[in-house]
């Protein structure tokens, strides 16, 4: 286990570190994309140029970020404390990945578009990009940091494991917020600045939604197949079932408030009829980053 | 009244062992088991038992209440 982190961490850093240079190139590259298209120069030839060497540099992201899942879900096994970075890149790390086939559909649709004037991708391109370049550096940080650690933690023996089920409270924290947060921007801005026709603004609704809960769907997933050996009424021990529990009527209360509060609010305030579109992602986030709160609040009390 | 514990001498008692390798013989995260040790958790009375029993101890001699 030891070695295979080992080749794990120093070929996901090699990978890394050409990825930050390709993530340099790329970005020099749609800069200069946009600016030919403000100048209105010759868009085609300019994007034949350089396609191939763009599509090259994204499979290397690609396998960068195959790599860097795989060694979180090493580290996740191998380091028996929780750990708030590995925790938040890999949520980064399968958000980022989600995202180089947006920057795909969105560089398709910029040429497209870019006939019209500047398009409106650009905007949601630099953001992306901005993600790939916090996911990279904060990679490096982790594989850097771990990686002295590796040679000299020792390999404890843990039959009821506690890390993972501390790493998927911290997971839903983040995939709950975020949810939250995009589809509450995502749905105001474009039921008020930017009108959008209807199925358009649930399509965003519903890929922004999957984006940000995908990443907790997946440590769910992984924490399931680890428990999958034991029997049903051992996957939690009794103190986890206390916290769960205690947990679950935090989230039944605080969720019943919330939901009246906007419920009056969409009521008697207009502007917050958006809601009607996305109540059910809305709820869902909402219970997720209030379950995995206090679950985490509740295990994290009785350490300290 | 509270209830307290003796885990932590147990332990030290028991060739120093470590709070996984306590876990680990009665099935309970590690996590568990420092809980119950700060006197935050209160273990079932099964799970008392098995500490007990894995101590060789009387159940009174790890967990008792708090005397005032």
């Amino acid at each position: 286990m030891k070695r295979l982190l080992k080749i794990s961490n120093n070929t996901t850093l090699v990978l890394c570190v050409i990825s930050i240079a390709g993530l340099i190139f790329t970005n020099v590259f749609f800069i200069m994309l946009r600016n030919m298209i403000i100048e209105m120069g010759d868009v085609e030839s300019f994007m034949d140029k350089f396609s191939v060497p763009v599509a090259s540099v994204y499979i290397i992201f690609t396998l960068f970020h195959l790599s860097a899942l795989l060694t979180l879900i090493l580290q996740l096994n191998f380091f028996k404390r929780d750990n708030f970075l590995r925790s938040f890149l890999f949520f980064t790390g399968i958000t980022s990945l989600m995202m180089l086939f947006g920057d795909s559909a969105l560089s398709s649709d910029i040429s497209k578009e870019y006939v019209f004037g500047l398009p409106d991708e650009f905007y949601i391109l630099f953001l992306s990009q901005a993600l790939h370049f916090v996911f990279y550096v904060l990679m490096i940080v982790l594989l850097v940091s771990t990686g002295k650690s590796v040679g000299k933690e020792k390999e404890e023996i843990v039959l009821k494991d506690d890390s993972i089920f501390i790493n998927a409270q911290y997971i839903g924290i983040l995939s709950g917020a975020s949810g939250l947060i995009l589809v509450s921007v995502f749905s105001f801005m474009y039921s008020t600045l930017y009108p959008l026709p209807l199925w358009a603004a649930k399509a965003g609704i519903i890929i922004t939604s999957l984006i940000a809960v995908i990443p907790y769907v997946l440590i769910v997933f992984y924490w399931f197949i680890i428990k999958l050996k034991e029997r049903t009424g051992e996957w939690y021990d009794e103190k986890q079932y206390q916290d769960i529990t205690k947990a679950s009527l935090v989230t039944l209360i605080a969720s019943i408030i919330v939901m009246t509060a906007v419920f009056l609010i969409q009521y008697y305030v207009s502007e917050f009829d958006f809601i009607t579109l996305t109540w059910f992602p809305f709820y869902i986030f909402l219970v997720l980053l209030l379950f995995s709160s206090s679950t985490l609040y509740f295990s994290k009390r009785a350490a300290n | 009244m509270k209830l307290k514990n003796d885990l932590r001498r147990c332990r030290f008692e028991n060739n120093e062992m470590s709070q996984q390798e306590l876990a680990n013989a009665v099935g309970v995260t590690r996590l568990t088991i420092h809980s119950i040790e700060k006197g935050k958790f209160n273990p079932s009375v099964t799970l008392a038992l098995k500490i007990a029993r894995y101590f060789n101890k009387p159940l009174e001699e790890v967990f008792y209440l708090e005397k005032y």
